[in-house]
């Protein structure tokens, strides 16, 4: 303070009472206090000052725009979800990943990397999805979508997902599975409708699997027999979920990094 | 409509806030779009206040408009989008403020290199308008990190102080201190401080 031998309780009382954050008994004794109304004037000045600022430059605005909408993941349309599930190997293996959610379980199929089904050690589904030109489009820092509490395999979940058609045609009732209404499963056309966040907050809130360390600590890891996954950056669009999957070889080692595509599945927990 | 300045920015976008988030979160890109626009230049402002910089400001402006893109399937609602939209805008500040502590630096580069002359009145306006920025900018990296982003979050972005709590993940209460004691070293530097003569620093001294 220069000039003002002001105490801190008259700063505190006038900067709330810029903002108009006092109560009406601290207004009035604010207001009967003429140093601690200066001080007011003084602030409001500063206020003004700081709200004073350069307006952004309109090119500038419209790249960092475009740049951010340029991040979105492309959402595929149903012919070229149909082509991929068809012009992908339908002799790869598929990984079929359980995931318990709250009240609903989350099922990725994935399918671009036979390590992939091998390393989570899950029984092959019939079909893959590949949407790889995705990929990049999803690529980046964001935490993690949902965090595995628990993988497993289930043959049968990934038997009742074939066929992208009917999986999509049953998404309302998939609605219904995450409030736990009915055992339907299906694949989600939109992930933020029907896995509610509330649902993602708290299965990312799970205590993860005992693995030790991550080398990205907010990651998912998961334990898979002998082995550790983590499952991270998940974009989810129209039911498409991309999702890096790596495998952890020891605490604080990411080793291998494979980003996928996959659906989700949902079906009640009985 | 309520004005910017007593609603808040936040709340005055609330409404539409919510049914553009929920359009945008289902696949609307141009819903999306209007949503990024519309916060852009707050973003911005407080990128600016924060990382202290055009370059960085805008730097971190994208970088937070990409996070705030790719981090939409994760917001809840729970909070206002302006609350969460400014945590990931003051996050991306601070990012690049770091980093450009980090970089050696040569020599001083100024964002308004291509100052004008003062060949008239409104040349030399603008140049006074350079020279305000520049102290405030000044100012505002003198204070400590956590006095000016409380201060910038309140007096520029226009949260409240339970939203800047929110966004900051401390008790009101020490919102309520940072920034009074953020604009009090503010007032100090920037010459608002009047004293027992009612003169700001900066005022001619008078005449005999």
């Amino acid at each position: 303070m220069t000039d003002h031998s002001t105490s801190d309780e008259h700063l505190l009382l006038a900067s709330a009472y810029v903002d108009g954050e006092l109560t009406a008994d601290e207004r009035a004794r604010a207001e009967a206090d003429p140093m601690v109304m200066s001080i007011v004037e003084e602030l409001r000045g500063v206020r003004s000052q700081l709200a004073v600022a350069a307006p952004p430059d309109e090119p500038r605005r419209d790249a960092a725009i475009a740049a951010a909408l340029a991040a979105v993941p492309p959402i595929p349309s149903l012919a070229a979800r149909r082509r991929a599930r068809w012009m992908a190997p339908l002799a790869a293996a598929a990984a079929a990943v359980v995931l318990v959610v709250g009240g609903a379980v989350v099922v990725l199929r994935s399918g671009d990397d036979d390590d992939g089904g091998d390393q989570a050690g899950v029984e092959v589904a019939g079909r893959t999805q590949l949407e790889e030109d995705d990929a990049a489009a999803g690529a980046g820092t964001a935490p993690p979508l949902v965090a595995p509490q628990e993988l497993a395999t289930d043959e049968a979940e990934a038997e009742a997902t074939e066929g992208t058609e009917a999986t999509e045609a049953a998404a309302t009732a998939d609605a219904g599975a995450v409030e736990g209404q009915s055992a339907a499963t299906t694949v989600a056309t939109s992930l933020s409708v029907l896995v509610t966040p509330e649902d993602l907050r708290a299965f990312a809130a799970a205590p993860p699997a005992a693995v030790g360390e991550s080398s990205a600590p907010s990651d998912a890891l998961c334990r898979i027999g002998d082995r550790f996954l983590g499952v991270a950056q998940v974009q989810a669009v129209d039911g498409i979920v991309d999702v890096e999957v790596y495998e952890v070889a020891a605490p604080a080692e990411r080793v291998a990094v494979d980003r996928q595509t996959c659906e989700v599945v949902l079906r009640a927990t009985p | 409509m309520r004005s910017v300045r007593s609603a808040g920015i936040g709340e005055e976008h609330s409404v539409d806030d919510r049914s553009l988030v929920a359009a945008a979160q289902a696949g609307d890109r141009a819903a999306l779009d209007q949503l990024l626009r519309r916060h852009y230049d707050r973003i911005h402002a407080v990128c600016r206040r924060i990382a202290g910089g055009t370059r960085d400001a805008d730097d971190a402006a994208q970088e937070a408009m990409i996070s705030i893109v790719r981090g939409l399937p994760r917001f809840d609602g729970r909070s206002a989008f302006s609350t969460w939209v400014y945590r990931i805008a003051t996050n991306a500040a601070l990012d690049e403020l770091r980093r450009r502590r980090r970089r050696p630096s040569l020599h001083v580069v100024t964002d308004d290199h291509d100052q004008p002359e003062p060949a008239d009145p409104m040349a030399e306006r603008h140049l006074e308008g350079i020279a305000e920025r520049e102290a405030i900018d000044a100012a505002l990296d003198d204070l400590p990190e956590e006095f000016r982003v409380a201060v910038v979050l309140r007096d520029v972005a226009d949260l409240d102080y339970a939203e800047i709590a929110t966004v900051l993940d401390v008790p009101i209460g020490t919102v309520k201190s940072r920034i009074a004691r953020g604009r009090g070293q503010l007032a100090d530097q920037l010459g608002n401080r009047t004293g027992a003569t009612g003169r700001r620093k900066d005022d001619p001294p008078p005449t005999p």
